[in-house]
Protein backbone atom coordinates (compact mmCIF):
# COMPACT_ATOMS: atom_id res chain seq x y z
CA UNK A 1 0.00 0.00 0.00
CA UNK A 2 1.35 3.54 -1.17
CA UNK A 3 2.07 5.88 1.64
CA UNK A 4 1.94 9.42 2.11
CA UNK A 5 5.03 11.61 1.10
CA UNK A 6 3.76 14.54 1.82
CA UNK A 7 5.05 16.56 4.75
CA UNK A 8 2.09 17.88 7.00
CA UNK A 9 3.07 21.20 8.57
CA UNK A 10 3.04 20.19 11.96
CA UNK A 11 5.09 21.84 14.97
CA UNK A 12 7.10 20.83 18.92
CA UNK A 13 7.67 23.37 21.23
CA UNK A 14 10.91 23.15 22.44
CA UNK A 15 11.04 24.45 26.48
CA UNK A 16 14.57 27.01 26.42
CA UNK A 17 16.14 28.60 29.63
CA UNK A 18 13.72 31.38 31.78
CA UNK A 19 10.59 29.27 31.18
CA UNK A 20 10.69 30.54 27.41
CA UNK A 21 9.47 27.84 24.48
CA UNK A 22 10.66 27.60 20.80
CA UNK A 23 7.63 26.20 18.63
CA UNK A 24 9.75 24.86 15.29
CA UNK A 25 8.62 22.98 12.43
CA UNK A 26 8.73 19.06 13.43
CA UNK A 27 10.50 18.22 9.98
CA UNK A 28 11.54 19.95 7.30
CA UNK A 29 9.85 19.49 3.29
CA UNK A 30 11.82 19.10 0.73
CA UNK A 31 11.53 22.75 -0.39
CA UNK A 32 12.54 23.98 3.43
CA UNK A 33 15.20 21.40 3.36
CA UNK A 34 16.83 22.43 0.03
CA UNK A 35 16.61 26.11 0.98
CA UNK A 36 18.41 24.97 4.19
CA UNK A 37 21.25 23.40 2.15
CA UNK A 38 21.61 26.23 -0.32
CA UNK A 39 21.89 28.44 2.43
CA UNK A 40 24.63 27.32 4.04
CA UNK A 41 27.08 27.98 0.96
CA UNK A 42 29.34 30.81 -0.04
CA UNK A 43 28.40 31.74 -3.82
CA UNK A 44 31.05 31.05 -5.75
CA UNK A 45 33.05 33.60 -8.07
CA UNK A 46 33.21 30.97 -11.44
CA UNK A 47 29.99 29.62 -10.53
CA UNK A 48 31.36 26.10 -10.14
CA UNK A 49 33.13 25.72 -6.53
CA UNK A 50 30.94 25.71 -3.58
CA UNK A 51 32.03 26.10 -0.34
CA UNK A 52 30.31 25.48 2.82
CA UNK A 53 30.18 29.18 4.89
CA UNK A 54 30.46 28.24 8.39
CA UNK A 55 29.38 31.86 9.65
CA UNK A 56 25.68 30.71 7.80
CA UNK A 57 25.02 27.21 9.17
CA UNK A 58 23.55 27.85 12.31
CA UNK A 59 21.18 30.70 11.15
CA UNK A 60 20.43 28.93 8.24
CA UNK A 61 19.24 25.92 10.68
CA UNK A 62 17.06 28.37 12.81
CA UNK A 63 15.54 30.40 9.38
CA UNK A 64 14.84 26.76 8.85
CA UNK A 65 13.11 25.59 11.82
CA UNK A 66 11.89 28.22 13.36
CA UNK A 67 8.23 29.34 13.83
CA UNK A 68 7.71 31.76 16.88
CA UNK A 69 8.58 32.01 20.33
CA UNK A 70 7.81 33.10 23.86
CA UNK A 71 10.90 36.09 23.49
CA UNK A 72 10.32 39.57 24.81
CA UNK A 73 11.21 42.81 24.17
CA UNK A 74 12.20 46.06 26.08
CA UNK A 75 8.57 47.06 26.79
CA UNK A 76 7.68 43.06 27.90
CA UNK A 77 5.48 42.87 24.61
CA UNK A 78 6.11 39.93 22.45
CA UNK A 79 9.23 39.99 20.34
CA UNK A 80 7.65 39.45 16.59
CA UNK A 81 8.46 36.32 14.74
CA UNK A 82 6.33 34.93 11.68
CA UNK A 83 7.64 32.12 9.19
CA UNK A 84 6.35 33.98 6.05
CA UNK A 85 7.76 37.43 7.36
CA UNK A 86 10.98 38.50 4.81
CA UNK A 87 14.12 35.99 5.28
CA UNK A 88 15.73 39.81 6.12
CA UNK A 89 13.48 40.55 8.59
CA UNK A 90 13.41 37.38 10.07
CA UNK A 91 17.03 37.06 10.26
CA UNK A 92 17.89 41.12 11.49
CA UNK A 93 15.47 39.71 14.57
CA UNK A 94 17.66 36.67 15.23
CA UNK A 95 20.41 38.90 14.90
CA UNK A 96 19.10 40.79 17.48
CA UNK A 97 19.01 38.40 20.55
CA UNK A 98 21.90 38.18 23.29
CA UNK A 99 24.88 35.59 22.08
CA UNK A 100 23.83 33.05 24.78
CA UNK A 101 19.99 32.72 23.65
CA UNK A 102 21.50 32.25 19.98
CA UNK A 103 23.82 29.05 21.05
CA UNK A 104 20.82 28.21 22.96
CA UNK A 105 18.66 28.34 19.81
CA UNK A 106 20.97 26.82 17.99
CA UNK A 107 21.61 23.76 20.63
CA UNK A 108 18.05 23.41 20.97
CA UNK A 109 17.36 22.76 17.23
CA UNK A 110 20.09 20.73 16.48
CA UNK A 111 19.05 18.32 19.56
CA UNK A 112 15.49 18.25 17.66
CA UNK A 113 16.64 17.49 14.85
CA UNK A 114 18.41 14.57 15.84
CA UNK A 115 15.77 13.36 17.42
CA UNK A 116 13.42 13.78 14.19
CA UNK A 117 16.34 12.01 12.16
CA UNK A 118 16.24 9.15 14.74
CA UNK A 119 12.99 9.07 14.91
CA UNK A 120 12.20 8.62 10.97
CA UNK A 121 14.86 6.67 10.68
CA UNK A 122 13.54 4.18 13.69
CA UNK A 123 10.25 4.25 11.14
CA UNK A 124 12.10 3.26 7.86
CA UNK A 125 13.23 -0.24 9.75
CA UNK A 126 10.39 -0.93 11.00
CA UNK A 127 7.87 0.29 8.02
CA UNK A 128 6.53 -2.83 6.60
CA UNK A 129 6.81 -3.32 3.12
CA UNK A 130 5.02 -5.82 0.50
CA UNK A 131 7.06 -8.50 -0.55
CA UNK A 132 9.03 -8.38 -3.85
CA UNK A 133 6.36 -10.29 -6.64
CA UNK B 1 -26.12 43.28 14.64
CA UNK B 2 -25.73 44.44 10.96
CA UNK B 3 -27.78 43.24 8.25
CA UNK B 4 -24.83 43.16 5.66
CA UNK B 5 -21.77 43.27 5.81
CA UNK B 6 -18.94 43.95 3.01
CA UNK B 7 -15.34 44.74 3.68
CA UNK B 8 -12.20 45.09 0.94
CA UNK B 9 -8.69 45.86 1.13
CA UNK B 10 -5.02 45.36 -0.39
CA UNK B 11 -2.86 42.83 0.17
CA UNK B 12 -4.04 39.72 1.71
CA UNK B 13 -3.02 35.80 2.12
CA UNK B 14 -4.20 32.37 2.21
CA UNK B 15 -2.09 30.04 4.32
CA UNK B 16 -2.06 26.66 5.19
CA UNK B 17 0.38 26.49 8.37
CA UNK B 18 3.15 28.73 7.44
CA UNK B 19 3.32 27.85 3.98
CA UNK B 20 1.77 30.57 1.77
CA UNK B 21 -1.22 29.25 -0.50
CA UNK B 22 -2.15 32.17 -2.08
CA UNK B 23 -0.90 36.27 -2.27
CA UNK B 24 -3.95 38.86 -3.03
CA UNK B 25 -3.67 41.93 -4.80
CA UNK B 26 -7.02 42.94 -3.91
CA UNK B 27 -10.31 40.79 -2.12
CA UNK B 28 -13.41 41.66 -0.69
CA UNK B 29 -15.31 39.70 1.36
CA UNK B 30 -19.26 39.83 2.11
CA UNK B 31 -21.88 38.38 5.07
CA UNK B 32 -25.24 38.97 5.32
CA UNK B 33 -26.89 38.39 8.25
CA UNK B 34 -27.71 34.68 8.15
CA UNK B 35 -25.50 33.00 5.23
CA UNK B 36 -21.70 32.42 5.77
CA UNK B 37 -18.60 34.89 4.66
CA UNK B 38 -17.85 34.64 1.52
CA UNK B 39 -14.57 36.20 -0.24
CA UNK B 40 -13.49 36.73 -3.94
CA UNK B 41 -10.10 38.23 -4.42
CA UNK B 42 -7.69 38.61 -7.16
CA UNK B 43 -4.18 36.68 -6.86
CA UNK B 44 -0.73 37.33 -7.52
CA UNK B 45 0.35 34.37 -6.61
CA UNK B 46 -1.20 30.72 -6.13
CA UNK B 47 0.18 27.74 -5.02
CA UNK B 48 -2.57 25.29 -6.42
CA UNK B 49 -1.34 22.19 -4.36
CA UNK B 50 -1.06 24.28 -0.96
CA UNK B 51 -4.85 25.35 -1.85
CA UNK B 52 -5.66 21.84 -1.71
CA UNK B 53 -4.49 21.36 1.46
CA UNK B 54 -6.52 21.61 4.91
CA UNK B 55 -6.97 23.25 7.50
CA UNK B 56 -6.16 26.98 5.47
CA UNK B 57 -6.56 30.59 6.62
CA UNK B 58 -7.72 33.75 5.14
CA UNK B 59 -5.46 36.01 6.67
CA UNK B 60 -5.91 40.32 6.59
CA UNK B 61 -2.62 42.61 8.17
CA UNK B 62 -4.44 44.42 10.43
CA UNK B 63 -2.18 46.73 13.28
CA UNK B 64 -0.23 44.28 15.62
CA UNK B 65 -1.59 41.05 14.12
CA UNK B 66 -3.97 39.86 11.33
CA UNK B 67 -7.28 38.81 11.18
CA UNK B 68 -8.44 35.65 10.16
CA UNK B 69 -11.22 33.68 8.73
CA UNK B 70 -10.74 29.52 7.73
CA UNK B 71 -11.44 28.56 4.82
CA UNK B 72 -14.22 26.04 4.21
CA UNK B 73 -13.84 25.46 0.53
CA UNK B 74 -11.87 27.47 -2.69
CA UNK B 75 -12.69 27.71 -6.09
CA UNK B 76 -9.43 28.95 -8.19
CA UNK B 77 -10.17 30.70 -12.17
CA UNK B 78 -7.33 31.49 -12.98
CA UNK B 79 -5.79 34.66 -10.78
CA UNK B 80 -9.50 35.22 -9.87
CA UNK B 81 -10.41 33.15 -6.26
CA UNK B 82 -13.42 32.68 -4.78
CA UNK B 83 -14.00 31.04 -0.95
CA UNK B 84 -16.62 30.22 1.21
CA UNK B 85 -15.36 31.18 4.75
CA UNK B 86 -16.46 30.24 8.58
CA UNK B 87 -16.58 32.58 11.49
CA UNK B 88 -13.88 35.29 11.98
CA UNK B 89 -11.21 33.93 14.22
CA UNK B 90 -10.72 35.54 17.40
Amino acid sequence: MSRCRVVAPDVVRLPLSDGDVLTVKKVLNAGEYRQLIYGQFKESADGEKVTLDHSKVGMAKLLAYIIGWTFVGFDGAPLPYRPDEPEEIRRATIDGLDQDTYRELIAAVTAHEEREDAALEAQKKTRITAPAS
Amino acid sequence: MFEELEAHGGEATISWAWHTAAVFRTWRIHKSKTGPWSLVATATRVDTFKLQQRPLLFNVPRKGGYWCWPVKAVTVMGQQITAALGPMEA
